[in-house]
């Protein structure tokens, strides 16, 4: 019998942890939920919002030894939307950051990010190869740059995000669900803003016939796809082939007992062949890695 | 448009709810995800998704399971997603007063939790803390019913193994 161990798992985790942090005002989360309540509803407006505050490519940041490329928040106001620049110019740095150590920037897996001080810093080896600068429009100190970044034949799409309080990495494996960079980074921002991307399908009733969302077209649909791990039992599941923004995707679709419908698109391109066989392939591949569609 | 006393209402019942649920969300976050800046950005995001949701959520009074799930998913989907880190600021720590078991036991239980493969340590935490069926947690982490028994038994096995080792050391 297991009585033992699973009444000292409920005793210890109920007792919790000695290095637990103290809770944190309510206040703290409220803001953050107005913010994204607020963001909800700009997001339409936020395409005109002028951009402020690019990132320049600086000279090196002295890094555990090494050498990284970095880059730090500028107030000079740049383009009116995001633009790609190709292979970044390093420039003078203008206020060096002390010396700071990669791991101390960086976690394991991760190639490029902001450092505390709002520059960009590069794992020795790799380099910048694309730029989009200041995708989320923020206003200097903050910052955020869409960056490729490559190293040998590896490759990886990022978005990074700098406040003087806090920041965030996003990164994939370049051309994992979509073929083009700007793809990928609409659909971060979209994420960012707290906004699930507007869905190529849903479900169109009881049962698991779909339809296709806006300015979607179905090109084709199949129920129930053989996908271990991608539903639970007695979700409705499906994958449909559908034509949009002048692509085609393969989107897989579940759906949990009253739920809402959750979709998993992949661009055709990024496939062997624009088939469903080529795409159960890839889904099955993703989900037994542990890896996933998203 | 909501009147500024709905606002108000609004905000005074998620923060009653925050207030008294938020250290159990974030010991959740942090058994699943295992760091606590990690599970302090996780649980941000689920509690702010809540806010947008709470009159649908309030109405149904199922704010707490809603928010887990949420939180359950969120790192799941996470992981399943582009690499995420966040860093929010936290206040100081403060240490949780031991209840029934040793502290030293205690802190080896949690380590151990914690090298357990991701889809065990889940598994342990909702069926053997939080106490979800079988079925539940199924369904939560989006795995067969079979799963969940047989991660249950290799992770429980191991805690088993670990603990007696310990204690036995």
């Amino acid at each position: 019998m297991s009585t033992d161990v699973e009444h000292l798992i409920a005793t210890a985790f109920e007792a919790g942890y000695d290095d637990e942090p103290a809770p944190r005002t309510a206040d703290g989360y409220v803001a953050a939920g107005r913010r994204r309540a607020r963001q909800r509803r700009l997001r339409v407006t936020a395409a005109v919002v002028g951009v402020v505050g690019a990132v320049a490519v600086a000279g090196a940041l002295v890094a555990g030894g090494a050498g990284p490329v970095r880059s730090t928040p500028d107030r000079t106001p740049v383009a009116q939307s995001p633009s790609p620049t190709a292979g970044a110019t390093p420039a003078p740095a203008p206020d060096p950051a002390p010396t700071q150590r990669i791991s101390d920037v960086l976690s394991p897996g991760q190639h490029v990010g902001y450092d505390g001080r709002g520059a960009v810093v590069l794992r020795p080896g790799w380099r910048i190869v694309r730029e989009i600068p200041n995708p989320l429009h923020r206003v200097a100190p903050e910052a955020s740059v869409g960056l490729v970044v490559t190293k040998g034949t590896a490759s990886f799409w990022y978005l990074l995000d700098h406040s003087p309080d806090g920041g965030s990495a996003s990164w994939d494996p370049a051309g994992k669900a979509y073929q083009r960079f700007e793809q990928w980074l609409d659909v971060m921002v979209d994420l960012d803003r707290g906004e699930e991307p507007e869905p190529y399908v849903r479900f169109a009733g009881e049962g698991d016939l779909l339809e296709a969302g806006v300015g979607v077209r179905i090109l084709r649909q199949w129920a129930d796809p053989d996908v271990p791990g991608f539903a639970a039992p007695g979700d409705d599941t499906a994958v449909a082939k559908v034509a949009a923004d002048g692509r085609v995707y393969f989107v897989l679709a579940r759906r949990s007992p009253g739920g809402p419908t959750d979709t998993l698109p992949v661009d055709a391109g990024v496939l062997p062949a624009p088939t469903l066989a080529a795409f159960l392939a890839h889904a099955r591949d993703r989900y037994a890695s542990g890896e996933g569609l998203r | 448009m909501t009147s500024r006393r709905e606002r108000e209402r609004h905000d005074a019942a998620f923060t009653a709810f925050v207030a008294a649920h938020q250290v159990l969300l974030r010991r959740i976050a942090y058994a699943v995800c295992g760091d606590w800046n990690r599970a302090e950005d996780v649980l941000q995001t689920a509690l702010a998704k809540l806010y947008v949701s709470w009159s649908r959520v309030h109405r149904t009074g199922t704010e707490l399971a809603y928010v887990r799930r949420i939180i359950v998913n969120a790192d799941v989907d996470d992981r399943r997603r582009p690499w995420r880190r966040e860093r929010p600021g936290l206040d100081g720590h403060d240490p949780a007063a031991p209840a029934g078991i040793g502290p030293d036991e205690r802190a080896d239980l949690f380590a151990a939790v914690r090298a357990l493969p991701t889809l065990q340590r889940r598994v342990v935490v909702l069926r053997h803390w939080l106490g979800l069926s079988v079925k539940e947690t199924a369904a939560e982490l989006r795995i067969a019913e079979g799963t969940v028994k047989s991660q249950s038994s290799r992770a429980l096995a191991t805690l088993r193994a670990q603990i007696t080792g310990n204690r036995v050391g």
